[in-house]
């Protein structure tokens, strides 16, 4: 059978589910059993798109433009990346914060019906001449992949006009796949095609290549950097903050490694296949078990296991008194989680460290690691709801109200205006990662509950949209299984 | 259902008047797919709108065009049945007016078969929810 590329799209891999509502028991072992289907909702609030992923993947990186052919409420999603962007610098100590330079052409009702090719070579033109960058980025939107704009083309005609821009277009279409994820890999596939291009280049002994998500604060690099020097490997940090030279160096490393489980997992095995750079795919690396597991994964790849071992030892010792003084303030307390694929299953493994309950989980997809986590965290904890859901704050808050957690860890928009104290786990400016970033964190959720005000005066002073009526409903009602 | 849709051309042929330059719009009567000449409509009267601009080629004159005068909204109105206007260049102005009135802009020069071929089948599938990928 011929090789078949690799789309991008999540959903061309078998047993990989989304839009789900079970407990944690019956979802591990129907998906032993092969049981779980793909489903759909008939009614559904909000989805992260690919788009926004593809965008954030990439959104700090030095000298570039992102061109945008979209109508201009596409681009709007992305002010968490810029966001994270611009306090990125402050924490980097760059003193003259920039701005991403972020461009849309404004696709409209006249370019549907008339095509909007026109619009984006304008917009390629002119933010080139205004710039000059090393990298112009141009992603697709479901407005234009629906046109048909032929944006590959329009790249490579004006990449002959700009021999000094890289022009890398991006197929980041919204609609093609409801995993967000996808976007991450649509970026990279790009990368790989259009920077990489399959050139082997001489490796450099010892360099590592750490992918890390958006979500990264400066002080979890810094520990990830350190704890991977103390093994004396050489990292290179991609694609935050990164430029075209780090990029360029991606096939020169020994190994790679990334943070978040879901963000490079397909990156790097098409990395291994292209560019012989085994890597090692684990967990993320929150909480002790976690971070262990993290750890001696990437070592076992550098042929370190000795070394990680004695490290392990030793971090162990002077971080787990600073732990359970942490675990008498959390002990017992009951907790829902919601996040991203990869940083959900590692908060609630994380959760354990501290001696806390789990009573639910939101995350966005369920495939094979997903069932290793769940797998795991029923051994741990007897009972608890599982939603798999991307967004969809209306299952969120029925379930949150239902279960009265004591404690709520995830992004936490809606949770808060529920009165629940809420510990932000996806927080990309503050240490939450490694084995400090475990203190860090364990502190926060113990100071949130035990000074709860500002969520309970939160809850007082706003009301969620939803009638009183749709709390006593079954959270679940919307899900229809088969996608009907 | 059938709708208009108000189109500036000076030969019949070519969508080439810029809205303040259209004294007579083709109305084009649209069914499903399939459109007819309906009438021409007067809009201006001898010595019109353009005239008074000053500037017979149009209203690039002065460079404030005849953004949001009474004119403009005479014209507009003259033409608030029809779901979509093409001309040549439609000012700003203008635009916002037929926004205010749900009347989609189409400022593209471009034969008038050409025009309407594609806004018909734009209309068509999203009246009866296709997919404009198909």
């Amino acid at each position: 059978m011929a090789k078949v590329t690799y789309s991008g799209v999540r959903e061309s891999k078998p047993g990989r589910l989304n839009d789900l509502g079970s407990t944690g028991k019956e979802v591990s072992e129907n998906y032993k059993k092969g049981c779980l289907k793909r489903a759909d909702r008939s009614f559904a609030q909000g989805l992260q798109c690919q788009q926004i992923n593809s965008m954030a993947a990439l959104m700090s990186l030095e000298d570039s433009v992102f061109i945008s052919h979209s109508p201009q409420g596409c681009v709007g999603c992305a002010i968490m990346a810029v966001d994270m962007y611009r306090v990125g610098q402050i924490h980097r100590g760059v003193r003259l914060v920039k701005n991403p330079r972020l461009i849309v052409t404004n696709i409209d009702q006249k370019s549907v019906v008339f095509g909007g090719e026109a619009k984006l070579r304008e917009a390629v033109r002119k933010s080139v001449d205004r710039y000059n960058p090393k990298l112009a980025f141009v992603f697709t939107s479901c407005a234009s992949g629906i046109i048909g704009d032929d944006i590959d083309a329009i790249c490579e005609s004006l990449q002959a006009e700009y021999p000094d821009t890289l022009l890398v277009p991006i197929h980041c279409e919204g609609f093609k796949s409801k995993i967000c994820a996808s976007g991450f890999d649509a970026a990279f596939i790009s990368i790989n095609k259009y920077i990489l291009k399959h050139q082997k280049i001489a490796k450099e002994e010892g360099l590592i290549n750490l992918f890390a998500p958006t979500t990264v604060s400066y002080a979890d690099q810094k520990e990830m950097e350190r704890m991977l020097s103390l093994l004396g490997a050489k990292v290179n940090y991609i694609p935050f903050y990164s430029s075209l030279e780090k990029i360029r160096k991606i096939p020169a490393a020994q190994a790679s490694t990334s943070i978040c489980k879901v963000f490079a997992d397909e990156f790097m095995k098409t990395l291994e296949e292209d560019y012989d750079i085994p890597y090692s795919h684990t967990v993320m690396p929150i909480g002790i078990r976690n971070t262990d597991k993290w750890y001696r994964g990437i070592a076992k790849v550098i042929g370190k296991e000795k070394e990680v071992e004695e490290i392990i030892a030793r971090e162990h010792e002077r971080i787990e008194p600073l732990v359970k003084k942490i675990r008498d303030r959390l002990q017992g307390k009951r907790v829902f989680i919601c996040g991203g694929t990869g940083r959900s299953f590692a908060a609630a493994a994380l959760i354990d460290d501290f001696g806390m309950e789990l009573v639910g989980l939101e995350t966005p997809t369920y495939d094979d690691d997903a069932q290793i986590d769940i797998e795991y965290l029923n051994g741990i904890h007897k009972d608890f709801v599982i939603d798999i859901a991307n967004m969809q704050p209306f299952e969120q808050v029925n379930l949150v109200n239902r279960l009265k957690p004591d404690a709520f860890i995830g992004v936490p928009e809606w949770a808060a205006k529920l009165g629940v104290p809420t510990t932000h786990v996806l927080d990309g400016k503050r240490p939450t990662m490694g084995y400090d970033g475990l203190l860090f964190l364990g502190n926060k959720i113990a100071d949130q509950l035990e000074n709860p005000g500002f969520n309970k005066k939160l809850a007082a002073h706003s009301k969620l949209p939803y009638k009183d009526s749709w709390y006593e409903e079954n959270p679940f009602k919307y899900i229809t299984e088969g996608g009907n | 259902m059938a709708y208009y849709i108000a189109i500036g051309s000076s030969d019949g042929i070519n969508t080439d008047l810029k809205f303040g330059e259209v004294e007579k719009f083709l109305i084009y009567k649209v069914e499903g797919t399939d459109y007819e000449l309906y009438e021409k409509r007067e809009v201006a009267d001898a010595d019109g709108f353009a005239a008074k601009c000053g500037d017979k080629n149009g209203c690039s004159g002065s460079g404030h065009g005849c953004g949001g005068g009474e004119e403009v909204a005479a014209k507009v109105t003259a033409i608030e049945d029809c779901r979509a206007v093409v001309c040549k260049k439609i000012g700003f102005q203008a635009q916002k007016q037929f926004e205010k009135r749900a009347i989609s802009v189409f400022d593209i020069e471009t034969t008038i078969t050409d025009a309407l071929d594609k806004i018909a089948g734009y209309y068509n599938k999203i009246d009866n929810n296709r997919s404009l990928r198909s």
